[in-house]
């Protein structure tokens, strides 16, 4: 609304503006322009600077080349990071030569899939469910490339193939652990946007931690945004005055919002997705580690070797891509009696005895 | 629901209405000399990362403050430069800022602070209690109990009042922004106006950064102003270009976002989805119930050209 009014303000100024100036402003606006999206193009997505550049020596060295493509920023602590992780443990076990394009939306997916697989990568991943359609459209033109989706069940004869973490199992272990951390019986788990991996694992928290401690109470919400800290911040105190002593944020940057809460009310925080300890080492007693990074690594090791089949793998507890960080500082204040419950969940999944699975 | 709740409840409110009362505040100088800053949450990015790289070198959050807010005041001047000497277009300007500021904030971010867990954290700005005043009840907990730029926040309302309303100042960028010519003829310097407009503009957009990086987190995150920058400048036509009616606005927003958090917590059965929508749903609501009336300044957005160097 405003800034259809600003338009129209707009056209009023310019017919009393003389033709010189008009000129001379239309000139600074196309260069300011054209330097405000070369500086946001080396921020927004690395593709644009620096697919050029590598391509020569890329095929020079060991010719495997492995491309990833994120729908957030590869350093939000979260679900960004740990594909960046993955294609990094990509890069030194496999000795893949890797690219990596961030922030990149369903709009444009298509444009960067295709670029990659023109640009002769074997393996193109696309971090998150939305990028299966695009991929699987564009996987028939390109038969030697594989086309691998995260959070995904998708698969096409003969290259799209995709991988999920059993999130609920991550969600399970989380609400466990904090159920049995918890001295006032309440728990909390907030979740960013409204996606699988991240409502899957706020559904098996609250799974995990009814199982651990009977009769708990366990909040949750959802933020609708993983970029929004104060959101998540708020949500996590509205909780704590509510009586949760142990909260879970799983929203990727915004999620620091939910530790830092927990960190300033003085109560207790599960991390997710990574090891969180180092944001608040009195903060944060354990974390539920989703190992995209393992999985990624051992999948492209798959195609590397010729043996990858076009078929959705599921992989959890028992495939080591979910499992519980060290407990740090919290060693030796946490009891024992309690990390030993913790582990009987761990290794009652880890066997299959007790079985959570996604809901797709 | 017992009386800790509410309690509770408005604290928050007012907690994240602080936020985008200051960067409304911000807009609203501008707006007044005429100025349109649609690049308000570009600004408060840069001030955002500025805080924390000044709280993180300097080792106290007031460091990060001081470099929140001159980052700020150097952006408003250069969006200054951008519209008001060289006359370029304010829709526009305001636009590449935000570009800018998202590109800028995420690259030097990396660079300077570190990435994931590694990044670099910085001394945050704790809440601090008014003595006396934060042990009352009720009035305490809502009203005592915040950190420095919530205070800050709504202090500064009765004195943009009174600038705007009772100093010639406050009076020539009024003028400034209704009818540069006329102002001009009177002697008065448009352009140094708009460009002081703009400083404060900046410093408060720095600030209300700063209350988000180091204020609510104790680090910089990518994008984390997420859309406060935009709300301020609707919480500013909402409020028809007063001050009150800008708080008034801003605390509608940071009441109806508080609430919405606190719906999902109690329980009602209702699809979160549409409790996300709540804030927005009301902004429009209440923009259209007084659109009718609005009447922004008469020269917003337009560039201007002094008396004296009209060919």
């Amino acid at each position: 609304m405003e800034q259809a009014y600003g338009m129209k303000q707009q056209e009023n100024g310019r017919k009393r503006l003389g033709k010189r100036s008009r000129m001379r402003t239309s000139r600074l606006i196309a260069l300011l322009l054209a330097l405000t999206l070369l500086l946001a193009g080396c921020g927004g997505n690395k593709a644009a600077g620096t697919t050029a550049k590598p391509e020569a020596e890329a095929a020079g060295k060991s010719g495997f080349k492995v491309a990833l493509l994120t729908p957030g920023a590869v350093n939000d602590n979260g679900w960004n990071s740990v594909a960046y992780n993955g294609l990094l443990k990509i890069k030194d076990v496999l000795g893949a030569d890797t690219q990596h394009s961030e922030k990149v939306g369903q709009s444009d997916a298509a444009e960067f899939i295709r670029g990659y697989a023109q640009d002769g990568f074997q393996v193109v991943i696309g971090h998150g469910f939305e990028y299966a359609e695009p991929m699987m459209e564009i996987a028939k033109e390109f038969p030697d490339t594989w086309f691998l989706v995260t959070s995904a069940a998708v698969s096409q004869e003969p290259n799209v193939a995709s991988i999920s973490i059993n999130n609920r199992e991550q969600g399970y272990l989380m609400g466990t652990a904090a159920a049995l951390l918890s001295k006032s019986g309440k728990v909390a788990a907030i979740g960013g946007t409204d996606i699988p991996p991240i409502t899957n694992s706020v559904a098996g928290f609250k799974e995990g931690a009814e199982a651990a401690v009977p009769g708990i109470e366990v909040f949750t919400a959802m933020t609708g945004s993983n970029d929004d800290i104060a959101k998540a911040k708020e949500t996590a105190i509205s909780m704590i005055e509510k009586g949760a002593d142990v909260v879970m944020a799983n929203a990727n940057a915004a999620g620091n919002g939910g530790i830092e809460a927990a960190k300033q009310k003085g109560v207790l925080s599960i991390g997710s997705n990574v090891d969180l300890n180092a944001l608040a080492p009195d903060t944060v007693a354990v974390s539920v580690i989703q190992d995209y990074p393992a999985a990624m690594a051992s999948v492209v090791k798959d195609i590397k070797e010729g043996r990858m089949k076009a078929e959705p793998k599921m992989l959890g507890v028992k495939e080591g891509a979910v499992y519980l960080s060290p407990y740090h500082g919290f060693e030796s204040s946490i009891p024992q009696a309690v990390k030993d419950k913790i582990e009987a969940v761990f290794v009652s999944l880890h066997s299959g005895e007790l079985q959570v699975k996604n809901e797709q | 629901m017992s009386a800790d709740v509410w309690i509770n409840y408005a604290a928050a409110a007012i907690r994240l209405s602080a936020i985008v009362l200051l960067a409304s505040l911000g807009v609203l100088f501008m707006a007044r000399s005429g100025i349109l800053n649609i690049g308000m949450e570009g600004m408060m990015l840069i001030g955002a990362l500025a805080a924390v790289l000044g709280s993180a070198a300097g080792g106290s959050a007031w460091m990060g403050l001081a470099a929140g807010a001159a980052a700020g005041c150097l952006i408003g001047l250069l969006f200054a430069f951008l519209v008001v000497t060289t006359g370029a277009d304010q829709v526009i300007i305001g636009t590449a800022l935000n570009l800018l500021g998202l590109g800028v904030t995420t690259v030097f971010g990396r660079s300077l602070l570190g990435m994931g867990t590694e990044a670099r954290q910085a001394v945050s700005l704790q809440p601090w209690p008014v003595p006396l005043l934060s042990d009352l009840p009720v009035v305490g907990p809502l009203l005592f109990q915040h950190n420095a730029l919530t205070y800050l926040a709504f202090l500064l309302l009765p004195a943009v009042s009174l600038v705007l309303y009772r100093t010639n100042w406050g009076l020539s960028v009024r003028a400034v922004g209704e009818h540069p010519l006329a102002a001009d003829t009177l002697g008065v310097r448009v352009h140094r106006i708009r460009y002081q407009c703009c400083a404060i503009g900046g410093v408060l957009a720095g600030l209300a950064g700063a209350a988000l990086s180091i204020g609510i987190l104790n680090q910089f995150t990518e994008n984390m102003v997420a859309g406060r920058g935009f709300i301020a400048l609707s919480a500013v036509i909402f409020g028809r270009w007063t001050p009150g009616g800008t708080a008034a606005g801003s605390l509608l927003f940071g009441a109806a976002d508080a609430l919405q958090l606190r719906f999902q917590t109690l329980g009602i059965e209702i699809p979160y989805q549409l409790l996300l929508l709540f804030p927005y749903v009301l902004t429009m609501l209440a923009l259209s119930w007084f659109s009718g009336r609005t009447r922004a300044p008469a020269a917003t957005a337009m560039p201007y050209k002094s008396a004296a160097n009209r060919a």
